[in-house]
């Protein structure tokens, strides 16, 4: 990496960090430390609420997706303006009547403490756990192809990130994702603005599309029924509604950046800057990874992105195997090239009989690329056993690193880093945030000072920050961990937006009811994880499906039977139930 | 637990600027999408 990349990139981490620690410096109370005041307008909100969401592996995987698949996995998003106008229009207003700082603390409003508690320890094995993840990985991915050490880019980045999340609190959080964001989409914006003018030199801007799609990379919308297709329409509607209503409705990480609105409005209308521009930037990310796709159409990549691998192949004893395989891999390259060429030539002249012949010539070789692919990814598994060769993720990094001038590379790496930071500042904020508030100051030392609770929430950020460190060098050990952590989210999810939508939906269902169909759902949810092969994102449907009517029929049965027990947000406990807090110092 | 009658107030009275309800904009953010959607299917359909 040059000196100007290394400028750009420890300029820009740091001096958006140290911006967020400055102008947040001396947090006086909880208000302020959590609530940020409540002074934050709906631009900062929405650029919050949108970096929170999309970290590292946002920037790496989705351009990695759009390369190797196309443009179908935007469909995954349909759902979210959805659920954002759900959240907007139901939590918000009852959040906000509350005066909660965290999420959980209106389930005891609604339910019982129990019920608080269970939702507040579910949220932090999840995302105590997701917190290493997001220091993980974008630096595996950025220190394997920069040669950096592994450990020492976790470090370094963790306690950057550490460090000003506890001295700026929730208001230092939104400040710096607001400006991370922006370094974000300026920093995508030039890498499209770059590969779009690269493309340039072997055809005009307005064929990139038709090719694009003679490639089988255009297919963004899919109207089938056929349930073995992974994204359809239907999927992205159905599926994207339930999932983004779960993570913005009852997410801490996410609850904790709109309830720092000035007002219901500044939140509201920081939800919906995301309902209306989530779609399009995915879009546009994806779109980014296609361009990526037709660019090493005409320049040769690499027969696999991920270095790491070939590294090992060629260090091994077979390194006469690998170099074979590139050999053919280029020769095939080669073909494919000029066959390519005639096609973007067929599309130029309008000429039907030109393009199919080529579009098949190009798919014969593009499946024969692939087999030389697969026998590359073999021979890694042979000699590096354990290291996974899928190369996806490495693809859009490889680009920038390979092709990109000097000074947007270290901008590209901060992107990277800026979203894995967002991600993760939100996270150590809100699992301080229900750590103090749902079970120290609840449950330990109910009645200190607000300069105590301030002290306590820095020691809690900065120990949740300690963990997520550690568990992001542990991490190193296992490769497969991105996915079981992923699997990990899914068991607790489903789980805790049933005793939400209980709570919201079923007015007439009480604490323990809620709480024993939440024990079965979860102790379910586990069973079917470990002795069947369910796909784990059902168990989110499973998990929440579960609660809501185990909940509603343990009411009927329970004493008591079903009667009203209050409005959502309106606080009646049940009988017998522990006396509400007087959570939120808001109140 | 004592609600800021300021608080209930605020909530209640919440209106979006520019629209009467939000409910207005609601069905301009949901009619975004489905905008959306429609170009999404239209790239599909002459491009894919």
């Amino acid at each position: 990496m040059s000196l100007v990349d290394l400028i750009v990139l420890v300029g820009t981490l740091v001096g958006i960090a140290a911006y967020g620690a400055w102008k947040t410096r001396g947090n006086r109370d909880l208000e302020e430390y959590f609530g940020g005041d409540h002074s934050m307008k709906w631009g900062t909100i929405g650029l919050s609420v949108m970096a929170t969401q999309a970290s590292a592996v946002t920037f790496l995987s989705t351009p990695g997706f759009g390369y190797e698949k196309g443009m179908a996995f935007v469909q995954n998003y349909l759902g979210l303006p959805i659920a954002l106008v759900i959240v907007s229009a139901l939590f918000i207003p009852v959040y906000y009547k509350c005066g909660v700082y965290t999420a959980y603390e209106y389930l005891e409003r609604r339910f019982d403490l129990k019920t608080r508690q269970l939702g507040a320890v579910l949220f932090l094995i999840q995302r105590g756990l997701a917190a290493g993840l997001t220091i993980y990985a974008p630096a595996i991915i950025v220190s394997s192809l920069l040669g950096w050490d592994l450990d020492t880019t976790i470090l370094l980045t963790g306690l950057l990130v550490v460090a000003y999340t506890v001295a700026g609190g929730s208001k230092g959080v939104s400040l710096t994702q607001k400006h991370q964001m922006t370094v974000i989409l300026v920093g995508m914006g030039v890498a499209f603005g770059l590969v779009v003018f690269y493309l340039a030199r072997e055809m005009s801007v307005a064929q990139t599309l038709p090719l694009a799609g003679k490639l089988g990379r255009m297919e963004i919308i899919s109207f089938s029924f056929d349930y073995s297709r992974r994204y359809t329409i239907w999927s992205g509607i159905f599926g994207g509604v339930f999932l983004s209503l779960s993570y913005f409705g009852t997410d801490q990480s996410q609850v904790g950046r709109y309830l720092t609105g000035k007002s219901v409005t500044e939140s509201r209308l920081g939800l919906m800057f995301n309902a209306v521009l989530k779609v399009p930037m995915q879009f546009f990310i994806l779109l980014t990874g296609v361009m990526v796709f037709l660019f090493y159409q005409f320049v040769q990549p690499p027969i696999l992105f991920k270095r790491p691998a070939m590294e090992a192949a060629h260090a091994s004893a077979r390194a006469p195997e690998m170099t074979a395989l590139e050999q053919r891999y280029a020769a095939v390259f080669t073909e494919k090239r000029d066959a390519v060429r005639a096609l973007a030539a067929g599309l130029e002249r309008d000429d039907d009989g030109a393009v199919v012949a080529a579009q098949s010539r190009v798919a014969t070789l593009a499946a024969q690329g692939e087999a030389i692919r697969d026998e590359a990814k073999k021979l890694v598994a042979e000699v590096a056993p354990g290291m996974e060769a899928k190369d996806s993720d490495y693809v859009f990094l490889t680009f920038v690193v390979g092709h990109l001038p000097k000074g947007v590379i270290g901008l590209l790496i901060a992107v990277i880093f800026c979203a894995g930071m967002s991600s993760t500042s939100s996270e150590l904020n809100a699992l301080g945030s229900t750590s103090t508030v749902d079970i120290y100051r609840r449950l330990v030392r109910p009645r200190e000072s607000e300069r105590h609770y301030v002290f306590v929430s820095k020691t809690l950020t900065a120990f949740w920050g300690l963990m997520a460190i550690a568990f992001a060098m542990a991490a190193t050990l296992a490769e497969n961990l991105i996915e079981a952590i992923n699997i990990l989210g899914s068991l607790f999810y489903g789980t805790i937006l049933g005793i939400f939508l209980t709570a919201f939906l079923l007015k007439w269902v009480r604490g323990t009811a809620v709480f024993l169909a939440a024990l079965v759902a979860e102790a379910t949810v586990i069973t079917l994880y470990m002795t069947t092969d369910i796909g784990y994102l059902w168990y989110n449907l499973i998990g929440c499906g579960l609660v809501l009517a185990l909940g509603a029929a343990l009411q009927a049965i329970l004493p008591g039977g079903r009667g009203e027990a209050g409005a959502a947000g309106g606080a009646v406990p049940e009988a017998g139930g522990a006396p509400v807090a007087t959570s939120g110092g808001r109140s | 637990m004592t609600i800021d009658p300021g608080k209930i107030k605020q909530v209640l009275d919440d209106r979006p600027p520019f629209f009467r309800t939000w409910t207005g904009v609601y069905a301009v953010v949901l009619g975004i999408l489905g905008a959306l959607i429609l170009l999404f299917a239209l790239l599909t359909w002459l491009l894919a």
